[in-house]
């Protein structure tokens, strides 16, 4: 059945995979089915709470419908099969033949995912992939069949609008039923839960109808075009599924017999005509009056259609086509003025229609009025707008070349203000005001241009929870508010993916089993609570459970083991402060790793993506009671507020969402106030001590001010508070953030760059990176041996290496973020395990790996060297390590490196001098790669996995 | 068979060089460049040519040639690699020259080192040599230590 009869004449004809015209339709096609698809899963989650619920199950029948419908047509029958049985199963759960268990979802939930899976397929190769989904499509039989006992008939009516695409050729026997002009009944008003799905309808529809009417005049032209004829039959074969979903059975009714027409004329069956193009046109019409009646009054109006579906029903055959022709005034002719004026044509129309049908005076007069009402109802919408006029799809690329256009446009605007004091004409004055006004409000408005609510990303969270849920064993209900909440897309895209993470690992960490709830007197049923709001120029987004909450004591326990932070700092640190370790690096508290989340590259990440958007995150956590993560990111990357400083004669912009607040000390107070601990000076600050950093020395620039006054910049980053001495302040701005060169990326203190109101430029300072510098945040991520910061250090200017040598007067270098620990072993120790050696280490085996034989460096063998005692660097990540066998440890250093000589052989990332000695340093990831290529699988894999998400 | 190459001339001290003139965006006079702490010595600062952030390479200090006295300011040849736009500080700018591949002869060993690597090529002139400037190598500066490792 599925093999439709549309696909081979566009297909067998060509040859070829796609003609450009198809390539076209295809990729609307695609786009069309992913938003599609989002929604359906949202949908079924949401129809699994509430399976009565005939409205979601009816917008989810529709969307599979306009798949199955459009790929029936485009050739793509394996997709087609799939959404077919899919479909046939959904109309009878939409019926209440069957009733929706979870299987049942959890089958129509594979659906989507194959369909989403082939369309991936088809986008990538232009095929829909070779995987075999008959198992799938058996499972959606059974599913339907379980339960064959339901009556027969209510099925049929049901599918009737899907199967009408292989139908369409065999009613050619019948054709009487399908025209008669059975009454039609007055359609009842649109539901108005179904208003959005209307509308939609009505902007989808008109579009089409413009092409229809393009397309039945150029099929005129040129009768035998089948492509043309294929696209008006999708064109019609569309309207029709839908209306006739949304109970609009008049417009159906008509569709129908235009499809029916259509169908024998694209198969050629029959020839077209004047008269058959002429009612084709006046079906078009008919529709649009339709729709229009739809869009105003919400119903189909009362315009009697049945001649029109007589005519087109006689046409179907050749001999009733000649009847039509010996009586033309009718169908057609009224037709064909209908097209230039539809609204005011129809009047008469009627009319004539009815005289034909000899109804009484009264009730003709009563379909006048009526149509009177209609025509008024039609003015007041002209006043208003038309659903399809009010929105336009715009190419994203043409809304970033505005939003950078207006960048400019604000720039310019900051410099014409700042020659408004010094010119006193008033109306230049009043031309500048004006001009600042405009211009806010066009980057307002273009900003607005690329907002887009977070419920569109939030609509794939149900379903990761219920997937995740049934995974764990656990009961979670998902709540979210705030989801018209606006933010930049790209802001969108780039919090999607940490949004994610946090929603599993809340799902997986967060909420605990319904045992152990019900223990601790909660609802079995955990609450995830997603909210979002706008508030001080921020987007806020909080993730809440009610779950066991993050035990501080555990945290502490395990940073200490994981030698994240040391003793002592863990004794300094407040419960915050501990729950707000999960984010350091290399952390992961889970007892036991499940696939789910949590193998120490989680939260880190997750912040690392927040903040370097501008976001920052934050957790609060109370034991037994739940968790609440709250994200805040900008609403916009392009224009940010910042606060603007001068130091050692130069403009700096520091961005506001890192700045706390501002102190200033005069005078006496300047030179009480700062005090110094071992040479690093730190102000009270409320009684909390704030570490300070010179500005003016951290750039190693020269103080320019005299000034004995201090202005301190209270900042923070990663958490910490610190203070920015600087020398000036002078006002906050809206700044247009401008990257730097390539040249000078490895700058970590700045993070762009911006013009200002003078046209000269300010540098934008990278509050985290001028932290890391300076090291007020560096304590606890000085010992972290994870990657993100070791990279990060890597990027910094200064580091710690490790000095060590493999022959008597060599020197390699790794940071020693990278090590973590240096050990000795006897040679007696170690073991072999296949061609490996290894050590027994701390419970586990270690491969060793004899650097000397990896870099080729020749000399003694490591196997013959006489020292009993090997020295090992010991590499560490997720819990399994790597020893690097060495000659001799020489020494720790803190300098200051550049590479003086890129890399010229495998395992070295490139040679630097330390205490004026030529240094090898090691690319310490390569080498561990190679000699063990699993150790760092478990990383990328659960990187891609991230990813993926 | 004797192709002619056009190249965008300008001179440092007393050499004559020039790049490929499809590389060379624009030339101007000497702009106020705003100070970047930190970058390395042959990073002079940042330029702003209309809204556009550009960087400013000291191509004499790139070169290792003696810098250029202080009453004398340089010019800006903004050439384009890849996807960075760069601009070039040189003393002095000079024709668009078009010249022949018969002329051509790789750069001798025994030039310094720091100018043989940026160099890709000499032009035996009348009366002097046109050295051609690989730009991208003359605007590949690393400021970080090393890429950061690939995860």
């Amino acid at each position: 059945m599925s093999d439709e009869p549309v696909a081979p004449d566009l297909n067998s004809d060509e040859g070829s995979e796609e003609d450009d015209g198809m390539g076209e339709i295809i990729n609307e096609f695609l786009v069309e089915s992913y938003e599609n698809l989002d929604q359906l899963d949202q949908n079924l989650i949401d129809l699994e709470q509430n399976p009565g619920d005939t409205n979601i199950l009816s917008s989810i029948f529709r969307t599979i419908h306009t798949i199955k419908g459009t790929c029936g047509f485009i050739g793509f029958t394996k997709l087609e099969s799939v959404a077919h049985v899919g479909e046939s199963l959904l109309s009878k759960l939409r019926d209440g033949v069957l009733d929706l268990d979870p299987p049942r979802t959890s089958a129509l939930l594979a659906m989507v995912d194959a369909i989403r899976q082939m369309l991936s397929c088809i986008e990538a190769d232009r095929n829909e992939g070779s995987v075999d989904y008959s198992e799938l499509v058996e499972t959606l039989t059974r599913l339907q069949s379980e339960e064959s006992s339901a009556e027969p008939t209510t099925t049929a009516k049901v599918e009737e609008p899907a199967l009408a695409v292989e139908e369409a050729p065999k009613q050619e026997e019948q054709p009487a039923p399908e025209a008669d002009p059975e009454p039609i009944k007055p359609s009842a008003e649109i539901d108005e839960d179904m208003e959005p799905i209307v509308d939609e309808f009505l902007v989808e529809s008109y579009e089409n109808l413009d092409k229809l009417d393009k397309d039945l005049i150029e099929l005129e032209q040129d009768p035998g075009n089948t492509d043309i004829l294929g696209s008006i039959f999708r064109t019609i074969h569309t309207i029709k599924g839908t209306c006739g979903f949304i109970g609009l059975h008049k417009l159906e009714k008509v569709a129908h017999v235009g499809e029916n027409l259509l169908g024998k004329l694209r198969d050629g069956e029959l020839a077209l005509n004047p008269p058959r193009t002429s009612a084709l046109l006046a079906m078009v019409d008919a529709i649009r009056q339709m729709l229009s009646c739809i869009e105003s009054d919400r119903n189909e109006g009362d315009v009697d259609y049945s001649q029109l579906v007589v005519t087109l029903g006689k046409l179907l055959t050749d001999d009733g086509a000649k009847e039509v022709a010996t009586q033309p005034a009718p169908a057609t002719a009224p037709v064909a003025e209908k097209k230039e004026e539809p609204a005011v044509e129809e009047k008469p129309v009627v009319a004539e229609k009815k005289d034909r049908r000899q109804s009484s005076p009264a009730e003709q007069a009563q379909h006048v009025a009526k149509t009177g009402d209609k025509r008024a109802a039609a003015d007041r919408r002209n006043e208003t707008r038309s659903v399809a006029d009010s929105s336009i799809r715009v190419d994203v690329d043409i809304l970033d070349r505005l939003m950078n256009l207006v960048g400019e446009l604000v720039l310019a605007r900051n410099q014409i203000l700042q020659f408004v004091p010094t010119g006193a004409d008033a109306s230049f004055i009043a031309t500048s005001q004006h001009l600042n006004l405009v211009t806010s409000e066009l980057q307002e408005g273009v900003m607005k241009t690329r907002m887009q609510p977070i419920g569109n990303i939030w609509s794939k969270f149900p379903r990761v929870v219920r997937d995740l849920s049934m995974a764990v064993g656990k009961k979670i209900r998902l709540e979210m508010e705030g989801k018209e909440t606006e933010l930049d897309k790209t802001l969108i895209e780039a919090i999607k993916d940490p949004l994610t993470h946090i929603v599993r690992n809340s799902c997986d960490h967060g909420i605990e089993s319904p045992e152990k709830r019900a223990e601790a007197g909660k609802d079995e049923e955990g609450v995830l609570l997603l909210r979002a709001f706008h508030e001080g120029g921020q987007v806020n987004i909080e993730i809440v459970d009610d779950g066991g909450g993050i035990d501080p004591e555990k945290i502490k326990a395990k940073a200490l083991e994981k030698e994240v932070i040391t003793q002592e700092q863990a004794d300094r640190m407040g419960d915050r402060e501990l729950v707000n370790l999960i984010f350091a690096a290399g952390f992961s508290t889970a007892e036991k790793v499940t696939n789910v989340s949590g193998r120490g590259v989680g939260m880190d990440v997750v912040r690392t993506n927040i903040e370097k958007i501008g976001g920052t995150v934050d957790i609060q956590s109370r034991k037994g009671k739940g968790t609440t993560l709250r994200v805040k990111i900008p609403l916009t990357l392009a224009i940010i507020p910042a606060l603007i400083i001068t130091s050692g004669g130069g403009r700096y912009a520091i961005p506001q969402v890192n700045l706390l607040e501002l102190v200033r000390l005069d005078g006496e107070e300047a030179k009480k106030s700062v005090e110094q601990i071992q040479g690093a000076p730190v102000y009270r600050l409320r009684g909390n001590l704030l570490p300070l950093i010179y500005l003016h020395e951290e750039l190693e620039l020269e103080k320019k001010s005299e000034d004995d006054a201090i202005n301190i910049v209270v900042l923070h980053a990663d958490d910490r508070q610190f203070g920015l001495v600087v020398e000036g302040i002078s006002d906050t701005e809206e700044i247009v953030v401008k990257p730097l060169g390539e040249q000078l990326k490895g700058l970590a203190a700045f993070s762009g760059a911006t013009i200002m109101g003078d046209g000269k430029l300010a540098l934008i300072l990278d509050v985290m990176g001028l932290a890391q510098k300076a090291r007020v945040i560096a304590e606890h991520s000085e010992k972290t041996l994870a990657v993100a910061h070791s990279t990060q250090a890597l990027a910094g200017d200064r580091q710690t290496l490790l000095i060590f040598g493999l022959e008597e007067d060599d020197r390699m270098a790794i940071p020693l973020s990278e090590v973590a620990r240096l050990e000795e072993f006897k040679r007696s120790d170690v073991e072999q395990s296949g061609d490996q050696d290894v050590v027994q280490y701390r419970g586990e085996i270690m491969p060793l790996v004899y650097l000397r034989k990896y870099l080729d460096v020749g000399g003694v063998s490591p196997e013959a060297d006489s020292n009993e005692l090997m020295q090992a660097v010991v590499f560490t990540r997720n819990e399994r390590s790597v020893g690097l066998v060495v000659r001799r440890i020489i020494d720790i250093v803190d300098e200051n490196i550049t590479v003086k000589r890129g890399a010229n052989r495998a395992g070295v990332l490139g040679t630097i001098v330390v205490q004026d000695r030529v240094t090898d340093l090691l690319d310490i990831e390569s080498i561990v790669k190679e000699a063990d290529p699993s150790f760092l699988i478990e990383t990328t894999e659960l990187a891609l996995a991230e990813e993926a998400n | 068979m004797s192709e002619e190459k056009q190249f965008c001339t300008f001179y440092l001290d007393n050499h004559f060089f020039g790049v490929a003139v499809e590389t060379v965006q624009e030339v101007f006079r000497y702009q106020e460049m705003t100070h970047i702490p930190l970058a390395p010595p042959e990073i002079r600062g940042l330029i702003n040519l209309r809204g556009q952030v550009i960087t400013a390479i000291d191509l004499r200090q790139r070169l290792s040639i003696s810098k250029l006295p202080e009453d004398k300011l340089p010019m800006n040849v903004v050439v384009r690699t890849g996807e960075s736009v760069v601009s070039l500080l040189v003393d002095a700018i000079g024709d668009v020259l078009e010249v022949s591949e018969e002329v051509y002869e790789r750069p001798p060993e025994t030039i310094p080192e720091e100018v043989r690597k940026l160099v890709r090529g000499v032009y035996k002139l009348e009366g002097k040599l046109l050295l051609i400037l690989d730009a991208e190598k003359a605007v590949n500066i690393n400021t970080s230590v090393v890429e950061p490792a690939s995860i």
